[in-house]
């Protein structure tokens, strides 16, 4: 039997590098991405990419460009088809503020050095980002090597560090990804918190120079680790490992936040305490349901907050898994903040009531 | 038709050898097609009294494939063997072996071809398989290991026969080995060595060829020694070499030689 088949096969959620810098840098949305690669890989991910946007209520189209590798560019080397190519994207808009090139497999199979062309002189900053499709990794390493990338947009000498924090590695393919940033945006504002960037969602060229400025880094979650360790190092910027997640995930939350920045929590702490009090008086026809969890085996095996969600939500509501319970879906990706958790029981009571 | 393919070390002799050969073979009166595998573009060049041909490559870049006929890429040279070079890449850049899988596309697009005998004579090594294409796909039925008794020389040479050797297990495979050719270095026991590595691969040394003068004078003169000197000892070497290849059925798969086996031969005369 080919275990290619089979659905649990881990090479299937491995990605490609390419997809996962594109991820980032098509959300800096006065800058356009160049791949160093053939047609096709801009044409995969655009699909993707528009109809993930348009899931998501959006019509918008990433602004891609391509260097067009073809068998002749592969023989005699595509160096000076990406020149090319930058310099086509630099002079067809005059709103551009940025340049951000990406390799492929292809390319770097061939030894095209396409960091030495994006050093060149242009009349915009050129960023190049490594990721040489299979060849760099997979998705997440082109994911993180894109936000470690576009923060050295930013000068590591920091005049001062404001009360306000970054949003760091929103999965941008995510589906409730604005959803999941307003209700942790309604957080921060209960604590007198504002967002110095979301890094990298929605913003432009220059809100890249200010990475730096921010007092705390929050974090998408764990995979992320890495760049919010480079950003440490970088700028002295501590973080904060992960969305809150869950109901006392979230009041958690609130204290760590509390305890990094110094201040009093305790009315913040308190209103957020009465709002899931209601939620969970709002859902209570739900409690004693009897459950069972579909979710992907390889998604959620070593996910703590998740596990703790189930755990917290079974004991609110009494509910019991059982094998012949009634099928919800899994909390993957967990919760955000009380009112993710309130979407998420809103999912579980149209199935346990209908 | 016989589709015959030389490898070896490169500045072994492969396109002095190749060129001879098919000198040889055009004067048997037969139809020759030998096609240069190599970036260098020089295979052909003493067929060719000193010519410089346009490269498939330089003359499919930047053109529309479709456009582009025969007499663009294969050019007549002594005793009209028809020759081509498939070029390659500035050095450092780009991929010179799908430059040769290209190349061969476009010749069997245009219908190029064909002959009583196609040699191929390829760049020094299979760095890739690209280079390994003459073997692959059913063009090249017969591989020739050039090499001298100089050890890095039969290391390369045992490297290719490794190549011959994998392509061999493949189900639709059509490339033997057919033979190893001593291309003298002057070196004390040489003709023996090269001898025994080829039976040791489990093949024959079909021809050595000694290293003559005449070869080199030739060659400052742009000609074959074929051509040049006709009626020279060397070139007598090169048709003996011409007929043994062309009537050769002694046709196998090789058992290449693990490294500190190739080691012990080498010292054995050294």
């Amino acid at each position: 039997m080919n275990s290619k088949n089979l659905h649990l096969n881990s090479r299937r959620f491995s990605g490609c590098t390419l997809t996962g810098a594109l991820s980032v840098t098509t959300q800096v949305k006065d800058g356009i991405t160049v791949i160093h690669g053939p047609e096709g890989c801009v044409h995969h991910n655009l699909s993707l990419f528009h109809a993930l946007s348009v899931d998501n209520g959006s019509l918008e189209m990433p602004v891609l460009s391509c260097s067009g590798m073809d068998q002749e560019r592969i023989i005699f080397g595509g160096e000076d088809a990406l020149e090319n190519s930058i310099r086509d994207a630099i002079s067809s808009d005059s709103g551009l503020k940025s340049v951000f090139v990406l390799s492929t497999c292809v390319a770097d199979t061939i030894g095209d050095d396409a960091g030495s062309v994006c050093s060149k002189d242009y009349d915009l900053p050129v960023t190049f980002i490594p990721t040489s499709g299979f060849l760099g990794g997979v998705f997440q390493n082109g994911f993180e090597n894109a936000l470690k990338n576009l923060a050295l947009q930013c000068s590591e000498n920091v005049s001062g560090k404001k009360m306000t924090v970054n949003i760091v590695g929103e999965k941008n393919l995510e589906f409730e990804v604005e959803s999941n940033y307003s209700e942790l945006n309604r957080i921060l504002e209960l604590l007198g918190l504002s967002v110095n960037i979301r890094h990298v969602r929605g913003c432009k060229t220059g809100d890249l120079y200010s990475v730096g400025d921010a007092a705390l880094n929050i974090l998408r979650d764990h995979s992320v680790l890495k760049v919010g360790e480079y950003l440490m190092e970088r700028y002295g910027t501590g973080y904060v490992e992960g969305f809150p997640i869950g109901f006392s995930g979230t009041l958690e939350f609130i204290r760590k936040l509390g305890d990094m920045f110094a201040m009093d929590i305790s009315g913040a702490l308190g209103f957020e305490h009465d709002l899931q009090l209601k939620i969970i008086d709002e859902f209570d026809d739900i409690c004693g349901s009897s459950v069972c969890f579909i979710y992907p085996e390889q998604l959620t095996i070593d996910d703590a907050s998740v596990r703790s969600v189930i755990d917290e939500l079974c004991g609110l509501f009494n509910l019991k898994i059982r094998k012949d319970g009634i099928p919800v879906p899994f909390p993957f990706p967990g919760p955000v903040g009380s009112t993710g958790t309130k979407r998420l029981l809103h999912r579980w009571r149209r199935v346990l009531n209908g | 038709m016989k589709q015959i393919a030389l490898y070896g070390k490169g500045g072994i002799g492969k396109s002095t050898t190749s060129a001879n050969l098919s000198a040889a073979l055009t004067d048997k009166g037969l139809d020759i097609l030998q096609i240069g595998c190599d970036p260098k573009r020089d295979s052909t060049r003493m067929l060719l009294n000193g010519r410089w041909i346009p490269t498939v490559l330089d003359t499919i870049r930047n053109r529309d494939i479709s456009d582009i006929k025969a007499e663009e890429v294969v050019f007549r040279g002594y005793g009209n063997v028809r020759c081509v070079e498939a070029g390659g890449p500035e050095p450092g850049v780009g991929c010179a072996g799908r430059g040769i899988i290209a190349t061969f596309q476009l010749l069997e697009k245009l219908g190029a071809l064909h002959g009583d005998v196609i040699v191929y004579d390829v760049l020094g090594d299979v760095v890739c398989g690209g280079f390994a294409m003459p073997m692959r796909d059913g063009y090249a039925q017969e591989v020739y290991l050039v090499t001298s008794g100089e050890f890095m020389s039969l290391y390369a040479a045992n490297n290719i026969a490794k190549a011959v050797a994998r392509l061999s297990r493949r189900a639709n495979n059509k490339c033997l080995l057919g033979g190893v050719i001593c291309n003298s270095a002057n070196i004390n026991g040489e003709e023996e060595l090269v001898r025994e590595f080829a039976e040791r691969i489990n093949s024959h040394m079909i021809c050595h060829i000694p290293r003559e003068k005449i070869v080199h004078i030739s060659e400052v003169n742009k000609k074959t020694v074929i051509e040049y000197a006709p009626e020279s000892e060397q070139a007598a070497v090169y048709r003996v070499l011409a007929d043994k290849i062309y009537g050769n059925q002694n046709l196998g798969t090789p058992s290449p030689l693990e490294m500190d086996e190739l080691e012990e031969l080498a010292l054995k005369f050294a």
